[in-house]
Formats: structure tokens, C-alpha cells, sequence
């Protein structure tokens, strides 16, 4: 199998066939690649299909943080209403910028997720599956570049948060995020209920600073019900 | 092939999920001797099946798909030969109105289990997506349906259909009210107002049952 290039800006978004496949498996409910054959032929076209429609495209913003409390995160133009984050901010060592971003596969995958429907409900439920894995990917590929731009001036960055995660309220962080991103050019807009559309978009962002002692703020968090916890234990502090 | 043996053969297929399978079932030539209702039963007997594995942990939900996938075809092919499915049958169906609500546009989870209560012997009148609650009383009233079903994929469309429960309560006392997606659970379900929850589309069809003996007998009680 070729592996997959779609190169948006100056980020190149490449994805390898077998770990598309693995994630788009894990995605549907199994945890390996399905053995049936008439199964894996039908999720491989699928794939393939969905391929024609894939096209990456992000808008990009970095602003000083500016103050934090034990409430928000108040950065230039836009304030982060989460507890668990502020936290998180008032643990690193010289909270410097946050990095906003929203990136989108694009609505042509919307629109054939929409039409696949038409034709076969298995079909649909593995685009649907293909645009998340994608989507997840794109987004994952996002913050490792910003990681690894913050890295090369020596700063840290914590992981990515999105609106609706943790106790950053859905509504309110898409309002802010959309505030401050210009989105226009590249398709995607915002409804009042925080929506995304395309649906196959994510919007975040991520924390900067000279050390970030946790990526995330899930060690200092009792939510232990939560599905998304990423434990990470807290590097000392020197 | 005999007329029973392309009804056995459409239930089959659809349990085998086998698509390819139906439409040779429908080819066959006996097919236009058959009341279109027997075909409709057939196909349903088949998901019914499919449910039943899926509920005893043989069927994915992928697997169950392409049962519904198989269904669909068998029904396609009533539809293009114009046929009403209900017209040789006595029973009236009950009505269901789904939909998903305003400010959310995830349909597929919506469009399964119409399709799901569709082959479970329900009338469904879909609405489709971010679909006010204008529209959601206008059809209630229209096709005087005693099931509402609605879906969300949002945690910020909660206090919408909330509302939208609020008025349908008021106005049709008598409507069974069930919702689905991913914010919730029974909990939820109750809190704001809903009669039942389905957990996936596979449920859908014995809560939707349930809620519907429940608020009959709640009606019969009152009267
Ligand atoms: S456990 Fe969950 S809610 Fe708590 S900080 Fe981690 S991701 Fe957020």
C-alpha cells in the first residue's frame, strides 16, 4: 500500500495506510483489523473513497497569555472559563503564549458521508468513522508541529484542550475561539449551539510556557469517571 | 422459486446480511404474486433476527448494518414498484415522528434507528436534522403519531429539546416522548423530561415499545 500525502500549507498531513486502517477498525468497535475478507474489502474502498475527499485545511493564532486566576486563563482576545486549565497554568513556570487553531478535513467529506447514507448505512458508519480518525489525526499532526516549534526556542507546550472538554463549556469556547480565529477562507463556520461546520472539525488550544509541569490537568482532577483522562504524572520541578 | 420460499429466502438474507441475496430473492419471478405486507414481514423477521444476535453479542454493529443495508433493498424494491407496504395490512401501525434537534446536524446515529423502527413495523416520519420545534409540533399534529423520538449529538441543544419536551407534553398529553445520543442516560433522559432512552438503534425498538405500553396504561388510568 502507498502511503497517504496531503499536504496543506506548509505542514505536510501524512498518514500510514496500515495505522488508518488499525485506528478506522478500532473506530467501528474492533480492536484489531476485521479477518473477514468481504469485511476488510469493503472498509479498504470506503477508505479509498474517502481519500478523494480529504482536504486538510487549519487556521492558526498565538496570543500572550496575559493573566490567570483560579477560574480562567485570559490571553489576548479571548478568555479560557476552565478551572482545571487555570490550574494547570498556575503550575508551569512563566505561562508565555496559547496556540489556537481549527482544522477541518472539509466539507466535501461532509457532503459524502451525507450521500454515502443513501446508498448504505455500513458504508456511511465506516466514512463516518474514516473522516473521525482523519480529523484526529490532522489535529494530533497540529499540536505535535506547534510542540516541536515552541521546542526549537526552548519552551514547552501543554496538550491540546477543545471547547466542551473538561469544564471548558462547549458554547462558550467556540464563542471565544471564533472570536479570535479567522475561519472565512477555509470553509468552516460556527452555530449559536457551538456546532462546527464542516463537522468534521476540531478547534483547541494549547498552553505555552518556559516549563509545563503537566500536559494535562488530569492529575490534579477528581473526575475519575472521565473517558478522557491522560494521566500524567507531573515532572518535578527542579 | 414458491412464494414461500422467496419469503424464507428475504428473511435470510436480510438475517445473513446479505444484500446481493434480495435482490435475487426479488427477481425471482413469483415476487409480484406476493402481498407486498408478507415481503415487509419477511424483511423484518430477518432484522428482528439481526437484533437478537446483536443483542446476544454475535452481531457488531457493523455486522447489524448490513442486515439494515439488506433490509433497505428489500424495501427499495417495494418502493419502486410504488407499493404501500401497510395496504393489505389491518393493523395501523403505530406513528412515529423522529428527528434530530435544532442547532445539531449529526444525523447517521437518527437515520439507523429510523430505519431500525421502520423494519420494527412503526410508520416513521423522518424530519431529518436541526429540525425546530415548530416543525417537530407541526408534524405531531399532522400525522396525530404517538411517539416522538428525538436525537442530539450536543450537550448545548439539552435545554432546546427540553423546551421542545415541555410543549409536546402540553399540547399532546398522550405522546410517548424517547430520546437518544451521546450526552445521554436514563438520568439525563428523565431530568429533562423524557418517557424513555435508547441507548443505540438496536434498543430502540423495545423502549420505544416500552414507553408506549407505559403511557398508554398512564392514559387508560386517568380516563
Ligand atoms: S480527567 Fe477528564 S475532565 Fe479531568 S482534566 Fe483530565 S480530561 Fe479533563
Amino acid at each position: 500500500m502507498k502511503p497517504i500525502h496531503i499536504l496543506s500549507d506548509s505542514v505536510r498531513f501524512h498518514m500510514d495506510p496500515i495505522r488508518l486502517l488499525e485506528h478506522v477498525s478500532l473506530q467501528i468497535g474492533y480492536p484489531k483489523i476485521p479477518s473477514d475478507r468481504n469485511f476488510y474489502g469493503k472498509i479498504q474502498e470506503i477508505i479509498k473513497e474517502g481519500h478523494q475527499k480529504v482536504r486538510i485545511e487549519f487556521a492558526y493564532k498565538e496570543t500572550p497569555i496575559l493573566s490567570w486566576n483560579d477560574q480562567s486563563v485570559v490571553a489576548g482576545g479571548i478568555v479560557i472559563d476552565s478551572m482545571r486549565w487555570a490550574e494547570l497554568v498556575r503550575q508551569m513556570d512563566s505561562p508565555g503564549r496559547i496556540c489556537v487553531f481549527i482544522v477541518t478535513v472539509g466539507l466535501a467529506v461532509d457532503q459524502w458521508i451525507q450521500e454515502v447514507q443513501g446508498r448504505s448505512m455500513f458504508d456511511a458508519y465506516i466514512a463516518d468513522a474514516f473522516a473521525s480518525v482523519w480529523i484526529e489525526f490532522a489535529a494530533d499532526r497540529l499540536s505535535m508541529e506547534i510542540e516541536k516549534q515552541y521546542a526549537r526556542a526552548g519552551l514547552e507546550c501543554s496538550r491540546r484542550l477543545s471547547p466542551g472538554y473538561c469544564d471548558w463549556r462547549l458554547g462558550i469556547g467556540q464563542n471565544a475561539i471564533f472570536k479570535l480565529v479567522q475561519t472565512k477562507d477555509m470553509g468552516v463556520s460556527c452555530l449559536p449551539s457551538g456546532l462546527m461546520v464542516p463537522l468534521k472539525t476540531i478547534s483547541a488550544v494549547m498552553f505555552t510556557g518556559k516549563r509545563v509541569f503537566c500536559k494535562t490537568p488530569c492529575v490534579f482532577c477528581n473526575d475519575r469517571a472521565c473517558r478522557h483522562r491522560r494521566e500524567t504524572p507531573p515532572v518535578k520541578a527542579p | 422459486m414458491n412464494q414461500k420460499r422467496i419469503l424464507l429466502s428475504l428473511e435470510e438474507s436480510v438475517f445473513s446480511k446479505n444484500s446481493d441475496e434480495v435482490t435475487r430473492a426479488v427477481q425471482a419471478g413469483a415476487i409480484d404474486k406476493i402481498l407486498p405486507s408478507d415481503i415487509f414481514k419477511s424483511l423484518s423477521k430477518g432484522i428482528e433476527r439481526a437484533r437478537e444476535q446483536f443483542r446476544n453479542g454475535v452481531y457488531s454493529i457493523p455486522d447489524f448494518l448490513l442486515a439494515i443495508d439488506a433490509y433497505r433493498r428489500g424495501i427499495g424494491f417495494l418502493k419502486d414498484y410504488a407499493v404501500d407496504i401497510t395496504a393489505n395490512n389491518t393493523e395501523c401501525p403505530p406513528k412515529v415522528v423522529i428527528g434530530v434537534v435544532e442547532g445539531d446536524v449529526h444525523d447517521l446515529g437518527k437515520n439507523i434507528v429510523a430505519a431500525v423502527l421502520e423494519a420494527s413495523g412503526y410508520q416513521v416520519h423522518d424530519l431529518g436534522r436541526n429540525v425546530s420545534s415548530e416543525i417537530f409540533i407541526d408534524a405531531l399534529k399532522k400525522t396525530q403519531a404517538s411517539i416522538l423520538a428525538l436525537s442530539t449529538m450536543m450537550s448545548t441543544t439539552l435545554d432546546t429539546m427540553k423546551a421542545l419536551i415541555w410543549m409536546v407534553r402540553k399540547i399532546f398529553p398522550a405522546v410517548a416522548i424517547i430520546v437518544g445520543g451521546a450526552p445521554f442516560d436514563m438520568d439525563l433522559a428523565r431530568q429533562i423530561g423524557a418517557d424513555g432512552y435508547a441507548e443505540n438503534a438496536i434498543a430502540a425498538p423495545d423502549e420505544t415499545r416500552r414507553v408506549l405500553n407505559n403511557i398508554s396504561t398512564q392514559i387508560g388510568f386517568v380516563a
